[in-house]
C-alpha cells in the first residue's frame, strides 16, 4: 500500500496552518484524517496526485473549511479550563481552606465598616493586586511563548486557553469596582459591606487560582490532555 | 441521504455507539465505518464530525489515545465510563424517538 511521504506529511501541516488552524493539536488530527483519505484513494489508483486529491478531501469540510472544527475545539478546551478551575474553586469551600475564605471575608467586611480608614486600605489592596494580575500576565505571556519556541513553534489549543482565560479573568479584578457603585446606593451599607467583602474574595480566590494553582500543574493537566506530548519527546 | 437535518441529532448517538462495539476508533475510520454499515445512505460529514468528537470529549465520554502510524500521530477515540453510561440512554432515547415517529409516519389502525 502507498503510504504518505514524511514530506508529504510535513505539506498537510502547512495546509492546516494555512487553513487558519494555528493549534498544534487540531492540526495533528486533521493530519490524520485528511492522510487517511488520501492513501485510501491510492488503494484505488496509486497514481493519483497527491494535490489534486488534498483539494478533494478538503471541499468535503464544506464551505468554512476547517472554521467549524476549530470554533468547536477552542469550546470544548474552555469547557475543559472552566472545569479545572471550578475545581479548585470548591476545594476553598472544604475544610481547611474555608477557614482562609472566612477569614478574608470577616477581614474585609470589618474594614469597610471602619468607613474612610478601612476604605483606603482595601482601596490599597485591590490596587496591589490588579499590579499582580498585570505582572502575573506578563509572566505569562513570556513563559508561553518560551514554551512555543522550546516546542518548535507549536501552540496548544488548552495552553493557549491559559492565557486567554488569565486575561479574561484578570478583568474580574475590575468587577468589584463596578459593584461598588450599585451596591452602595442600594443596600444597607452593613449589608454592602458584607456583599463587597464576598466579592473581593472571590476575586482573589479566582486570581490565585488562575495565575498561581493552574500554572503549577500545567505541565501535568496538558500531558493528560494530549498524550501526544510524551511521543513528540520520543 | 440528501438530508442531513434528518441524522443531525443521533451524530454523537452514533459515535457513542461505534466507539462501544469497537473499543478504540479514529475520525477517518468512524466515517468510513458509517459509510459501510449503511452502504452509503448516511454519510457524515467531516465538518460535523470533529466537533462532535470533541464535544463528547469535553463531556467526559470520551478520552483519547495517540499512537504513532507510519510517520504521523493518530488520535483514537474511546469511551469512558461515563460514556459508556451515555451511551445506553442515548440509545434508549433514541430507540424510543424512532417508534414516535413511525406512530406518526405508519399509525396503526385503531380497534375502536
Amino acid at each position: 500500500m502507498k503510504n504518505l511521504s514524511v514530506e508529504q506529511i510535513e505539506r498537510l501541516y502547512e495546509f492546516t496552518r494555512q487553513h487558519y488552524v494555528e493549534y498544534y493539536d487540531v492540526q495533528t488530527e486533521l493530519v490524520d484524517h485528511l492522510a487517511s483519505a488520501i492513501e485510501k484513494h491510492w488503494q484505488e489508483d496509486p497514481d493519483q496526485d497527491f494535490e489534486t486529491l488534498l483539494q478533494k478531501e478538503f471541499k468535503k469540510f464544506g464551505i468554512f473549511g476547517f472554521t467549524d472544527v476549530v470554533a468547536e475545539r477552542e469550546q470544548a478546551m474552555q469547557k475543559r479550563y472552566f472545569q479545572l478551575v471550578k475545581k479548585e474553586a470548591l476545594e476553598f469551600l472544604k475544610l481547611p481552606k474555608v477557614f482562609i475564605v472566612a477569614f478574608l471575608v470577616w477581614l474585609f467586611s470589618f474594614l469597610l465598616l471602619q468607613k474612610e480608614i478601612g476604605f483606603v486600605i482595601v482601596g490599597s489592596i485591590l490596587v496591589l493586586e490588579i499590579i499582580y494580575v498585570f505582572y502575573s500576565l506578563i509572566k505569562f505571556h513570556k513563559a508561553s511563548a518560551h514554551k512555543k519556541k522550546e516546542r518548535g513553534g507549536k501552540t496548544y489549543l488548552l495552553e493557549k486557553m491559559f492565557m486567554n482565560m488569565g486575561r479574561g479573568v484578570g478583568g474580574f479584578v475590575i468587577s468589584p469596582w463596578q459593584w461598588y457603585w450599585v451596591a452602595e446606593k442600594t443596600l444597607p451599607y452593613q449589608y454592602f459591606a458584607v456583599v463587597f467583602a464576598l466579592l473581593i474574595t472571590f476575586s482573589f480566590i479566582l486570581h490565585y487560582i488562575v495565575f498561581k494553582i493552574l500554572p503549577a500543574k500545567k505541565e501535568e493537566i496538558l500531558l493528560k490532555a494530549y498524550p501526544e506530548m510524551k511521543l513528540e519527546k520520543v | 441521504m440528501s438530508n442531513s437535518k434528518l441524522y443531525k441529532g443521533s451524530l454523537s448517538t452514533i459515535i457513542l455507539k461505534l466507539l462501544a462495539e469497537n473499543n478504540k476508533m479514529y475520525g477517518y475510520e468512524i466515517t468510513q465505518k458509517v459509510k459501510e454499515l449503511t452502504q452509503g445512505e448516511l454519510n457524515i460529514t467531516e465538518g460535523a464530525l470533529y466537533p462532535a468528537l470533541h464535544k463528547l470529549e469535553a463531556e467526559g465520554f470520551l478520552e483519547v489515545e495517540m499512537q504513532r502510524v507510519d510517520n504521523r500521530l493518530r488520535k483514537y477515540y474511546k469511551l469512558t465510563q461515563a460514556g459508556t453510561k451515555e451511551k445506553v440512554s442515548r440509545i434508549e432515547e433514541l430507540e424510543r424517538f424512532i417508534e414516535t415517529i413511525q406512530g406518526i409516519v405508519n399509525p396503526k389502525p385503531s380497534l375502536g
